[in-house]
């Protein structure tokens, strides 16, 4: 299989926060969404993938090009969006494309106007007087405009309005038809995931949980509900985050078939999935409030 | 790596082109302001010089947008490399605002601006490069490390540092007797008679430098200087999370 992004063991040590051996691969022509809690640890990862910040270990590779050694081309098939669109506020968003533009050799003027008028940009307007949202278009805009084999983005959807955000996913639905472009995207918002992506990678206090296709997430991962007297030490194995209440617990099992196997009989209800409840379980264990294990 | 410096001196100049009017402004106003002293009319050009080559770091720094630009294709390598070059270029629109200031002046003033004559020579413009090039060789290392108002901070601290040193050490360069200011009056002197003392060592260096082997070795010595200030920039660069 060929791949637009592999990431192998990375590693990045800050005082108080170690983003630990993450690998994950992301084929060509598909979404991946990137998801955990506040402080997991997602915007270092892309970050990391574009060379911002610098890893302590690990390998990266971008079209099969390494994004250290040989960076110019790596990041040449590269379009970002960052968490923070940072723009010169005193630029109108034509004025901010030619600051960009000379950077790329396959940069397309009448695609980036084109898509401007699509996104609504008024293009006699300030970048400075910019909603988060139109920032976030603009930036879109940029990143689309030079053939980019990769699209990553951190957090595009947040600050758009619910019109323009259905919009930005089909357009990013629509990128994949060629069959070599791919999009490693970063979200809080799970209803996106659930419509565009096609792999989930999922990390937690700056771990890897998990990366695997969505379609497997949705199968094999669920949430169980019980009385208290089922959590024994071995049922707790099952659980990779659990919630007690005064009358029970409500858990999250990465193994569904298995956990259904074992409670079989027990009063255990086990229900589907949904990527909410798996960010909000991964986030409550993030704040200490559970007792499970991962 | 030209098509790339290319970009990024595109990018500073037109980040910076509605800065280029006030700067040519400035340069004739301040410089009126101290053209009675040649030495001040030579530091306020150099600096002004200085102030502009920083702008485009003052708006990356205001703009945060070196995450922006090291995630552009290109190493970070090439990115210091653009500084650099932007700062040459600098110096050099600085060197024609300042001449042509200087040209105005004597034109205009006449005999009052005299003394301005020597600056308008190829001494007086090879003062100017040399000191606004040292001045980017020892700032941008800073500027990488720390980023710009912090790297100015260190900048200006080392350069009242090194001002201090030479102050305390030019008696001792200044000869007891002879044509020198007397090294008794330096060491037990004001402030004005240490920065006399400079001006005799400088005066001193004006001649002997005009050696060519020496020519020669300032020459190399600068080059070994921009290499060295080109590596460590890069090296700090280089180790930076944006």
């Amino acid at each position: 299989m060929e791949y637009a992004l592999e990431v192998q063991n990375l590693r990045k040590e800050y005082p108080g926060f170690t983003l630990n051996d993450i690998s994950f691969a992301l084929p060509r022509g598909y979404i991946m969404g990137l998801i955990g809690p506040n402080g997991a640890g997602k915007t270092t990862i892309i970050k990391l993938i574009l060379n911002i910040v610098r890893r302590n270990s690990g390998e990266v590779r971008i079209c099969g090009f390494n994004s250290l050694a040989e960076e110019a081309e790596a990041k040449a098939r590269v379009g970002f969006v960052l968490d923070e669109p940072p723009f010169y506020g005193y630029l109108k968003a034509l004025g901010m494309a030619s600051v960009i533009a000379p950077f790329y050799k396959n940069w397309d003027r009448d695609l980036f106007h084109r898509l401007c008028r699509e996104f609504d940009l008024p293009p006699r307007k300030r970048v400075s007087a910019f909603s988060r949202g139109m920032a976030m278009k603009l930036a879109l805009a940029m990143a689309l405009s030079h053939g980019a084999e990769l699209i990553l983005m951190d957090e595009p959807t947040s600050g758009l309005d619910p019109v323009f955000r259905r919009e930005l996913l089909e357009r990013l639905s629509s990128l994949l038809q060629d069959g070599r472009t791919s999009v490693l995207f970063s979200t809080h918002i799970t209803s996106d995931l659930e419509r565009v992506a096609d792999y989930i990678t999922c990390v937690r206090d700056g771990e890897l949980v998990f990366s695997t296709t969505r379609d497997e997430v949705l199968e094999s991962w669920a949430i169980v509900k019980g009385g208290a007297e089922i959590l024994t030490g071995v049922t707790r194995d099952l659980f990779k985050a659990i919630i007690r209440g005064p009358y029970g617990f409500t858990a999250l099992t990465a193994d569904k078939e298995e956990t259904r196997r074992r409670l079989a009989g027990r009063g255990a209800v086990i229900e589907r999935l949904k990527l909410d409840d798996l960010i909000f379980f991964l986030g409550q264990k993030n704040k200490g409030t559970t007792g499970g294990r991962t | 790596m030209i098509a790339l410096m290319t970009a990024l001196l595109k990018k500073d100049l037109r980040m910076t082109r509605v800065f280029w009017v006030p700067a040519c402004f400035s340069f004739g106003a301040f410089l009126l302001v101290f053209f009675e002293n040649s030495w001040a009319f030579l530091a306020c050009g150099i600096c002004l010089t200085f102030v502009l080559a920083a702008v485009p770091m003052a708006i990356d720094d205001r703009y945060r947008t070196d995450p922006l630009f090291s995630g552009l294709p290109g190493r970070r390598a090439s990115l210091v490399v653009g500084r650099y070059v932007f700062w040459g270029f600098v110096v050099l629109v600085g060197l024609a605002l300042f001449l042509a200031a200087a040209a105005v002046l004597i034109l205009v003033l006449k005999s009052k601006t005299a003394h301005l004559a020597p600056l308008l020579s190829a001494k007086g413009a090879l003062a100017f490069i040399g000191s606004s090039i040292l001045a980017g060789l020892a700032f941008l290392p800073s500027y990488f490390r720390f980023g710009f108002w912090k790297g100015l901070g260190v900048f200006a601290i080392g350069g009242l540092g090194l001002a201090v040193i030479i102050s305390f050490l030019s008696p001792f360069l200044v000869p007891a007797s002879g044509g020198g200011p007397g090294r008794a009056a330096i060491a037990s002197g004001p402030l004005a008679a240490r920065i006399a003392a400079f001006r005799w060592i400088v005066g001193q260096a004006d001649h002997i430098l005009w050696n060519p082997l020496l020519v020669i070795l300032t020459a190399v010595g600068i080059v070994i200087l921009v290499l060295a200030s080109f590596r460590l920039s890069v090296a700090f660069y280089d180790n930076r999370d944006l």
